[in-house]
């Protein structure tokens, strides 16, 4: 297929994509949704710390563990990565499961286009969103309860954690509507699997005193190491060359060129499987 | 009002639910995984501050019970919630995104019927998950009940399910006058989850927060479950949390009636019902 037509399939599905965000998305859906949810993850850390420390917000627990000062801007930084999981994880899947509501999924998988484009267009307008509340929700954090870094960030190395970590996202983002494709129930199964990815990635609290089994599980998770990146990068103000440092970025690289191919592979047999059954439109 | 008719559509509804739920396998399954990693992110949310144990000993201290009795009824209270809130508050906008909507507000039927169909078969839907969501975190994290009185027990349960229903089927009306519904049902989760103390005792927030908290069923439902489950508390300790309940359910299904007129007014003669 010529590479034109890919490159018009994405743009396509990108800006439709994007024109429904900005239609839905006003700015009090951006409140109430993209950034309540984290931000009350993060109030009720505040609380807790508030209560186990007796107001002092000191906790030596966390630091002896994390070798960081402040939770709360731990928490901040994972609870901010759980705009990049709806959006690489689950807006391809959110994307399949619309189509399929309003009767248009048949229409959209029998046209010639490349269905691969097609879904990364959509996935790309969540993605760009993401980024944006990302960025807010550290605004909100660091606003509200400072952010209290021991060395000066380094900003580059968070971003490449970020983008490394989104793009291995995408290939979990794959997989997962490739079985929307099967099993319907997009927004239920995305349910079970968001507070999976927030509690083994560590997001939540620091999981180096954890079990083995727990640390593999994490090991296999985008974002555990692309949070682990960001936090040693704006909090620690790490650098590339660091040890823990240079393991994330290998492991972030090696789970997209395992994960991606995969993805793609198990996507296209799920669509072929939907279409021989014929159960491409059914919901 | 006509009693047999409505039972007829009450049936019908309820029927069509139970059957839609049990036709997805993958549903099925999921909501007896899906409580377990937010009840250990519920209880692990306080591993910031140091081992379990010793958070346990901590809270325990302070008076309250322990951390995963504590979390487990909070956050069985939230999923009851979150299940009525998504079954019957999204039920009506549903029909919109599946394109039914005009035919069901055409039809003569009683929509506050609908709506409380709706309500119980996610109540039904949601009851035997709890029975699973109980059980299988009495095994991963040990609780220690203590209970004094079965019956407050099952009073305090069947108390927090009406008034639920009752904020479920407020929602539902109020949800068709936007065209957002899912992300104000979602916007709506995590500030519930906060106030109403699922992941902490509800006196640990600071007392102005705490005014927030008592105006919102969730939070009474949870005392009174925490009291009765795991305080030995009874009748005499509960009535007044039972009483909160009892009236915020009234409130909420008068403005949910008044609601569901208003939007099958407003829709119609705008002539909006269908847009999404």
């Amino acid at each position: 297929m010529e590479l034109r037509f890919i490159a018009r399939t994405f743009w396509a599905s990108f800006i439709s994509s994007l024109k429904m965000v900005l239609r839905y998305v006003t700015l009090r859906g951006l409140v109430a949704f993209n950034i309540s949810v984290p931000l009350f993850f993060v109030l009720t850390s505040w609380v807790i710390g508030q209560f186990m420390t007796g107001g002092t917000g000191v906790s030596g627990f966390f630091t002896e563990t994390t070798g960081m000062a402040d939770y709360l801007s731990f928490v901040t930084i994972g609870f901010a990565f759980n705009s990049f999981i709806f959006s690489a994880v689950f807006g391809g899947s959110h994307a399949i499961r619309g189509e399929q509501e309003h009767g248009t999924a048949e229409l959209v998988f029998v046209t010639p286009s490349n269905k691969l484009a097609w879904l990364l267009g959509k996935m790309m307008g969540d993605i760009i969103f993401s980024i944006i509340t990302f960025f807010i929700l550290l605004v909100f954090g660091a606003t509200l309860f400072g952010f209290h870094p021991k060395a000066p960030p380094n900003i580059p190395l968070a971003i490449v954690g970020i983008l490394l970590t989104m793009i291995a996202l995408t290939a979990f983002g794959f997989v997962f509507a490739g079985i929307c494709f099967t099993a319907k129930r997009e927004h239920e199964l995305s349910q079970v699997l968001w507070p999976m990815m927030v509690l083994f990635g560590g997001l939540a609290f620091p999981i180096t005193n954890f079990p083995l089994w727990w640390k593999i599980i994490a090991w296999m998770i985008p974002v555990t190491h692309g949070a682990e990146i960001t936090r040693n990068a704006l909090l620690l103000g790490s650098s590339f060359l660091d040890h823990d440092i240079l393991i994330g970025l290998g492991m972030l690289v090696l789970q997209t060129i395992i994960l991606l191919p995969i993805g793609t592979l198990l996507y296209t047999k799920m669509e072929k499987a939907a279409k021989k059954k014929g159960t491409l439109a059914t919901y | 009002m006509n009693v047999i008719r409505e039972w007829r559509t009450f049936k019908a509804i309820f029927v069509r639910n139970i059957k839609l739920f049990t036709a997805y396998k993958a549903w099925v399954i999921a909501t007896v995984i899906w409580p377990i990693p937010l009840l250990a992110l519920n209880i692990l949310q306080w591993g910031l501050f140091g081992t379990l144990g010793e958070v346990s000993e901590t809270l325990e201290q302070s008076g309250f019970p322990p951390l995963a009795g504590t979390i487990i009824v909070g956050t069985i209270v939230y999923l009851l919630y979150n299940r009525l809130l998504w079954g019957t508050g999204v039920s009506i906008q549903s029909e919109r995104w599946m394109g039914t909507i005009e035919v069901l507000f055409v039809t003569p039927t009683n929509k506050m019927t609908v709506l409380l169909a709706s309500g119980v078969s996610s109540l039904v839907e949601a009851s035997w998950w709890i029975v699973c969501i109980f059980g299988m975190s009495w095994m991963l994290f040990g609780v220690q009940p203590s209970i004094t009185s079965w019956p407050t027990v099952f009073l305090c349960l069947v108390s927090t399910m009406v008034a639920l229903l009752a904020v479920g089927v407020f929602f539902g009306g109020f949800f068709v006058l936007t065209r957002a519904a899912d992300q104000l049902a979602s916007g709506l989760q995590a500030p519930i989850r906060f106030f109403s103390g699922v992941a902490f005792p509800v006196n640990v927030l600071p007392q102005t927060l705490q005014f927030v908290s008592f105006v919102i069923p969730v939070t009474y439902g949870i005392l009174t479950l925490r009291d009765s489950i795991l305080s030995g508390g009874d009748i005499n300790t509960i009535w007044l949390n039972i009483v909160a309940l009892y009236a915020m359910a009234a409130i909420f299904l008068v403005l949910a009636h008044f609601t569901i007129k208003a939007v099958e007014r407003r829709a119609k003669k705008n002539g909006t019902l269908y847009m999404f």
